[in-house]
C-alpha cells in the first residue's frame, strides 16, 4: 500500500476552478477567439433557462392567470401560492421522507453496483456477456406490469406500505444502469495498481476499498446521482407502494392540487419548484466531486 | 455470453413462486375484529375533513367498530383500488368509480355477496330502484351506490344575459347560439380531453342521450338494436359538423389541448359560451368564477325531434363494496350503510362540501338550506322527470367502453367515419353481450 | 482503453516495490483465485438478489401470463399463443412501434449531439464551466409532471410561444398546435423531453471527456488541427465506451418511453403519439387484458434482447472491451 501513492498535481478546492494543466493553457486563446463557442452555449442555455423563468413565472400567479397569461410575468406576485402548496400537500415531511428513500436508494444502487461491476471486470466472475444481456434486458422490461405480483410478493414478506420495501424495488430497478455504468469506467482503469497491491500482500477486500475505490468515486457517485434523483422524483411505484399518508414521498404531493377534474398549474408549479430546490443546491455542492473528480482522479472512460 | 444453467435455477424459481403468489393471493390482509380499512379520495381538503368529520368520527363515535381511512388522490385511486384487489391487499371497503369495476370484482369473488346486509338495512326501500338494480351481479347485491350524478350544459350567466341568449332546448337552438357565439369570437362549445381522455365519453354520453334518446340506447344495451343503427350514425356525424365548424373546443387540434380546467376557465372569462359537463364539475366552477353566483347550468337540449329535451343521464360516481379479506364485514357492511343509506346524514355532507349524493329516495324539503341551490334543483328535479338516460361510464360494458373513449379521438381528426367508429363499438359490444359481461340497465321510463 | 493511456493529472510516484517472489507464490496464487472467484459471487449477490426478487421473477410470470387470458382478477387461463397473433396482426401495435423506431431515432441524433456538442465546447472553457454545467442540469432534476406543466404552458396555441412570437412580428408559429396536431405531436413530445434530457447526457459526457489525455489535443494541434478535427479524431474515439453505452441504453429506454407521453397526450390525438408502453398500459389497466400486456411486455424485451446481442456481436468483431 505503502508504496503506491497517487499526488495531485493540481489539488482541487471547492473554490476555485481546477487550475489547467500545463498543456491545455493555449485552449484559453483558442476559445477567446472563437466566438462560436459562446454562441452556441448561450443559445443551449437559452433553451435550458427560458422555460424554467416561465415555471418560476407561473408558480406566483394565480390558476386563472395562468390561462390566459401563460408566458407573461405575473401581474400579481401570489408568493401565497408556496405556503399554500406546501401546507395542502404536506410537503414538510413529505419532503423529509423523500430525502430519506432518496438517500437509501442512491447509498443502497452505490454499493450494489460498484461490487457487482467490480465481481464483473476484476474478479473473474463467470458469465461475460450474459451478465450485460441480463441487466440491459432487465432494464427494458415494463415495471408498470409487476405491480400486481409485487404487492402481493411484498405483502407477504411484510416490505408493503413500508418505505424500505419501495427503496428495495428502486435498488432493484435502478441499479442495472448504474452497474454498466460504473463497469464502462472500471474497464478503462489500468490494473497494475491493483496488481501491484496483490503483489505486496493486500488482501481483496483492502485492494477494492483501498485502491479501487477512491479511483472510481466519481462514477459511484454519478451512478449514486442519477439513482437518488430518479427515486426522488418516482410516482407510480411510491403511490403503488406506499399507502400511509405519513411515509408517503413528495412526488405524489404534485398530485394533490386535482380538484375532480380541474388542475392548479399554479400550485403545481410553485409545488414544483419546492420540490426541486433542495436537488439543485445538493448539485451545486456536490458537483465539483463528482465532474472535477475525473480530473482529479483521472479515470479513464 | 452464455446463461448458465446454475444461475437459471434461481430464476425459475422465483418465478414459479410469483406466479403462485399472484394466482392465489389473500390471507395476507391485516386488520383485527371490528377495524375497518377505508381508502377515500377526495376533491379537496376541506372535504376531506368533512367526510372525516361526519361519516369517520360519527361513525366511530357510534359503534363498537372503527374505521381507519387512508387518504388517495382521486385521478389515482381507481387503479389504485384494482391494483390491491387484484393483489389480495385491498381494504376492507372497496372503491369503484362505478357499478362496472365493481362487478369486476364480485365476479372474481373478490369482493362479498350483500344481500345479508341489503336485507338487514333495507337498501332496496332506501335507493333508488334504477341504481339498486345497477348493484347487483347474477342476482346478488355486489356494491352499494355511494353518489351518482348526471350531465348538463353549464354557462355564464352573465354572458348569456349580454347576448339575450336563453339556455337551449332544441338542436335550432342551440345552433343559433353556438353561431352567434362564433361570430362573437368566442369557442361555441367547450370540450377537449387534454390530461384525461375519458372526457371523451362525456360528450358522447351527452349526444347520445340528447340525440339518440334513451329509449334508443335501452334497445342497444339489451341487444335488441345496434349502434350502427342510422340514429346512432347521425349523432356521430352531428359531432363531426361541430368539429368541422370549429364549434367544438374551437377545432379539432385544440381538442385534443384543452383540458376540464381550460374549460371552465373559459366559461368564467366569457371565452367559452357552453360546456357539456357533468354535476362533478359544481365545485370546479365555484372555485374558478370570481362571483361563483354566476354559473348556471340548464338540462341537455334536444338534438333530434324524437327526443324529448332535457333529457338526464345517469351516473354512479361511486360504488362501494366489501373486500372478501374483510376481517369484520359486519363493520365494514355497516359503515357502508352509514355513509350512503341516511338521507339528512348523506345531506349534511353534500351541503358542506357540494359533493354529489347517494341515489337514495328524497325530497326537496330534505336538502339544508344551505346545499347551493343549483345543486338542489338538479337533484330534485332528476326523480321527478321521466326523461333520463345512461351515462356510458356507468352503463356500458368495460370494453365497449374503453373503444368508444380511445377510438373518439379519430372521429376528432377525421380518420374514422362515424359508420367506421359505431361498428368498432358494436363489435366489442357483441363481444362482451355474449359474454354475459353486460350489466341490466333500468327500462325507460317510457315505458313504464 | 489501451494500457498505455496515462492518467491525466495523476502520477504514480514510485513504481510498487516488488519483492522478491517468495516461494510460496505459487500455492498463494491458487488459493487467491478461488478466494477471488468466491468474493465475486459474493459481490454480485446483492445486485443478483433484488433483480431477481423484483424483476427477473416477475419478468418471468409474466412470460406464463402472455400465454393466458389474464384479466389481473380471475384466474388464468391458457390461450397458447392467441396473444402473440393478436398483438403481431395489430395495427396499434405496429403503430406504436413505428413510433418507437422513430423515437429512438430522434435520441440517438438530437440529445446526443447536443450532449456531445456542449460537453466538448464545455470542455475547452476554463471559465464558467460550472455555471453551464449547473444550468443544463437542472431540467434533469424536475419531475415529469412539472417539466411537462411548463411545456404545456409554453406551447399552448392561444397564449404560448407562437402567439408570443406573432406579437414580435414573427408569426408563422402562430396557429401551430404542437401537442393538438396529430402529425406534429410526437416530436412536440420528444422536444419536450429533450429539454430535460439531454443536460444528463452532457454531465455524463463531459466527466467522460475531461479523462482524455490533453497529450493527444497537444499532438493533433502540432499539426495544426482545429477544434472540429480534435472533436473527430480525439474526443469522439477516446469517449467510445461512454458513447456506445449512452447509445445503447438510449436504444433500450427509447423502446420503454412511457412518463412524458402519458402525462402530456396520453398517446393521443388519435394514437399519434402511441407507443408501446402506452399499448401496454391501456391493454393492463384500461381493457383488464393483462395477458395481452404481457404478450406486449415480451415483444419489447425481445427488442432489447436483439439490440443487446447484435451489440455483443459487434463488439466482438471490432474486439471493443465495453
Amino acid at each position: 500500500m505503502s508504496t503506491t501513492r497517487l499526488i495531485r498535481p493540481t489539488p482541487p478546492t471547492p473554490h476555485a476552478p481546477v487550475v489547467a494543466a500545463p498543456a491545455v493553457v493555449p485552449e484559453r486563446r483558442r476559445a477567446r477567439r472563437q466566438p462560436v463557442t459562446w454562441v452556441v452555449l448561450g443559445l443551449l442555455g437559452l433553451y435550458a433557462i427560458g422555460p424554467l423563468l416561465v415555471f418560476a413565472s407561473n408558480s406566483l400567479k394565480s390558476a386563472r392567470e395562468i390561462d390566459s397569461n401563460p408566458l407573461g410575468p405575473p401581474r400579481s406576485w401570489n408568493w401565497s401560492n408556496f405556503a399554500y402548496a406546501w401546507e395542502q400537500a404536506h410537503m414538510g415531511g413529505a419532503l423529509l421522507n423523500s430525502l430519506l428513500i432518496a438517500g437509501a436508494t442512491a447509498a443502497g444502487v452505490a454499493v450494489i453496483a460498484t461490487t457487482a461491476a467490480y465481481a464483473m471486470t476484476r474478479l473473474g466472475l463467470p458469465g461475460g456477456g450474459g451478465w450485460i444481456l441480463w441487466l440491459l434486458v432487465s432494464s427494458s422490461l415494463p415495471i408498470q406490469l409487476f405491480l400486481v405480483p409485487l404487492v402481493s410478493w411484498w405483502s407477504l414478506l411484510g416490505l408493503y406500505n413500508q418505505p424500505i420495501g419501495l427503496v428495495i424495488i428502486y435498488w432493484a430497478v435502478y441499479s442495472p444502469f448504474a452497474t454498466l455504468l460504473v463497469r464502462s469506467f472500471l474497464i478503462g482503469l489500468p490494473a497494475e495498481y491493483e496488481e501491484a497491491a496483490r503483489l505486496d500482500g493486500a488482501g481483496e477486500l483492502r485492494v477494492f476499498s483501498r485502491i479501487v475505490l477512491p479511483m472510481i468515486l466519481p462514477a459511484v457517485l454519478t451512478a449514486a446521482l442519477v439513482s437518488g434523483l430518479q427515486a426522488y422524483n418516482e410516482f407510480m411505484l411510491a403511490v403503488t407502494f406506499i399507502q400511509d399518508r405519513d411515509f408517503q414521498p413528495v412526488a405524489l404531493s404534485l398530485y394533490s392540487f386535482q380538484q375532480g377534474f380541474t388542475t392548479d398549474w399554479s400550485l403545481v408549479s410553485a409545488a414544483g419548484l419546492v420540490m426541486a430546490l433542495p436537488v439543485v443546491v445538493l448539485f451545486l455542492v456536490m458537483q465539483r466531486k463528482f465532474i472535477d473528480g475525473y480530473v482529479s482522479q483521472g479515470v479513464a472512460a | 455470453m452464455r446463461i448458465t444453467k446454475r444461475a437459471l435455477v434461481p430464476v425459475s424459481l422465483v418465478a414459479a413462486v410469483s406466479v403462485a403468489l399472484a394466482g392465489c393471493v389473500g390471507g395476507g390482509s391485516s386488520g383485527g375484529g371490528g377495524e375497518v380499512t377505508y381508502w377515500g379520495a377526495f376533491y379537496a381538503p376541506t372535504t376531506e375533513e368533512a367526510f372525516q368529520e361526519i361519516f369517520v368520527d360519527g361513525f366511530n363515535a357510534d359503534s363498537d367498530a372503527k374505521v381507519d381511512m387512508e387518504v388517495k388522490e382521486l385521478t389515482t385511486i381507481g387503479q389504485l383500488t384494482e391494483t390491491a384487489v387484484s393483489a389480495g391487499e385491498a381494504p376492507d371497503i372497496v372503491y369503484s368509480d362505478g357499478p362496472t369495476s365493481a362487478s369486476d370484482f364480485a365476479r372474481a369473488d373478490r369482493t362479498l355477496p350483500l344481500d345479508e346486509y341489503a336485507e338487514e338495512y333495507g337498501w332496496e326501500e332506501k335507493f333508488l330502484p334504477w341504481a339498486y338494480e345497477l348493484s347487483t351481479v347474477d342476482g346478488k347485491v355486489s356494491s352499494v351506490p355511494a353518489s351518482y350524478g348526471s350531465m348538463a350544459l353549464f354557462y355564464n350567466a352573465e354572458v348569456f344575459e349580454e347576448h339575450g341568449w336563453t339556455p337551449p332546448t332544441t338542436l335550432a337552438e342551440f345552433e343559433t347560439i353556438a353561431e352567434e357565439a362564433d361570430e362573437a369570437g368566442m369557442v361555441p362549445l367547450g370540450g377537449g380531453n387534454a390530461g384525461y381522455q375519458g372526457m371523451n365519453e362525456w360528450l358522447v354520453t351527452a349526444v347520445f342521450n340528447a340525440a339518440v334518446g334513451p329509449e334508443k340506447i335501452y334497445d342497444v344495451l339489451t341487444g335488441e338494436a345496434s349502434f350502427t343503427d342510422p340514429e346512432f350514425v347521425s349523432a356521430i356525424e352531428l359531432i363531426q359538423s361541430w368539429i368541422d365548424k370549429g364549434w367544438l373546443a374551437g377545432g379539432s387540434e385544440s381538442y385534443f389541448t384543452t383540458d376540464d380546467t381550460a374549460n371552465v376557465t373559459g366559461l368564467a372569462n366569457g371565452t367559452t359560451a357552453m360546456y357539456v359537463s357533468g354535476t362533478w364539475t359544481f365545485n370546479s366552477l365555484s372555485e374558478v368564477f370570481e362571483d361563483p353566483a354566476q354559473w348556471a347550468w340548464a338540462p341537455l337540449p334536444s338534438l333530434n325531434e324524437s327526443v324529448d329535451p332535457g333529457v338526464f343521464p345517469l351516473a354512479i360516481g361511486t360504488a362501494l363494496s366489501v373486500s372478501a379479506d374483510a376481517a369484520d364485514p359486519d363493520a365494514a357492511a355497516s359503515f357502508i350503510d352509514y355513509v350512503t343509506g341516511d338521507v339528512d346524514r348523506a345531506l349534511s355532507y353534500t351541503a358542506r362540501t357540494g359533493e354529489n349524493p347517494p341515489p337514495l329516495e328524497m325530497s326537496a324539503d330534505q336538502f339544508p338550506e344551505d346545499v347551493d341551490e343549483r345543486s338542489v334543483e338538479l337533484y330534485t328535479q332528476i326523480p321527478e322527470t321521466s326523461n333520463v338516460g345512461y351515462a356510458t361510464w356507468t352503463f356500458f360494458p368495460p370494453q365497449t367502453n374503453a373503444y368508444l373513449i380511445s377510438e373518439f379521438d379519430k372521429i376528432v381528426t377525421g380518420d374514422l367515419t362515424a359508420e367506421e367508429y359505431l361498428s368498432g363499438m358494436q363489435d366489442a359490444f357483441d363481444e362482451e353481450f355474449d359474454a354475459g359481461e353486460t350489466l341490466v340497465p333500468f327500462t325507460p321510463q317510457g315505458r313504464g | 482503453m489501451t494500457a498505455d493511456t496515462a492518467i491525466p493529472g495523476a502520477v504514480l510516484v514510485a513504481p510498487p516495490t516488488r519483492r522478491g517472489a517468495p516461494p510460496s507464490l505459487r500455492g498463494r496464487r491458487l488459493g487467491a483465485r478461488a478466494n477471488r472467484r468466491l468474493l465475486a459471487w459474493v459481490f454480485v449477490a446483492p445486485l443478483l438478489a433484488v433483480n431477481l426478487l423484483v424483476i427477473t421473477g416477475p419478468g418471468m410470470a409474466s412470460v406464463f401470463y402472455s400465454f393466458t387470458d389474464w384479466d389481473g382478477l380471475s384466474t388464468p387461463r391458457f390461450v397458447g399463443l392467441a396473444n402473440y397473433a393478436e398483438m403481431l396482426g395489430s395495427g396499434a401495435v405496429l403503430n406504436a412501434l413505428v413510433h418507437n423506431v422513430l423515437w429512438t431515432l430522434f435520441f440517438l441524433v438530437v440529445p446526443m449531439t447536443m450532449g456531445l456538442v456542449g460537453a466538448f465546447l464545455l470542455s475547452r472553457l476554463r471559465r464558467g464551466q460550472a455555471f453551464f454545467r449547473v444550468l443544463y442540469f437542472i431540467p434533469y432534476v424536475l419531475a415529469t409532471v412539472v417539466s411537462a406543466a411548463i411545456w404545456r404552458q409554453i406551447l399552448d396555441p392561444d397564449g404560448g410561444i407562437g402567439a408570443a412570437l406573432a406579437t414580435l412580428g414573427i408569426p408563422f408559429l402562430a396557429d401551430v398546435n404542437f401537442l393538438g396536431n396529430p402529425s406534429l405531436a410526437l416530436g412536440s413530445v420528444a422536444f419536450i423531453n429533450t429539454w430535460q434530457w439531454w443536460g444528463f447526457l452532457l454531465v455524463i459526457f463531459l466527466a467522460s471527456m475531461r479523462s482524455v489525455d490533453p497529450a493527444l489535443y497537444e499532438a493533433v494541434r502540432l499539426d495544426g488541427a482545429g477544434p472540429v478535427r480534435e472533436f473527430w479524431h480525439i474526443t469522439l474515439p477516446s469517449i467510445r465506451p461512454t458513447l456506445v453505452f449512452l447509445g445503447l441504453m438510449t436504444v433500450i429506454w427509447s423502446f420503454l418511453v412511457f412518463d412524458y407521453i402519458y402525462v402530456l397526450t396520453q398517446g393521443g390525438p388519435a394514437g399519434a403519439t402511441d407507443v408501446l408502453s402506452t399499448v401496454l398500459y391501456r391493454e393492463a389497466f384500461q381493457n383488464q387484458s393483462h395477458g395481452y400486456a404481457s404478450a406486449v411486455a415480451m415483444l419489447l424485451s425481445a427488442i432489447s434482447a436483439l439490440t443487446v446481442l447484435g451489440y455483443l456481436a459487434l463488439r466482438r468483431r471490432l474486439g471493443w472491451e465495453v
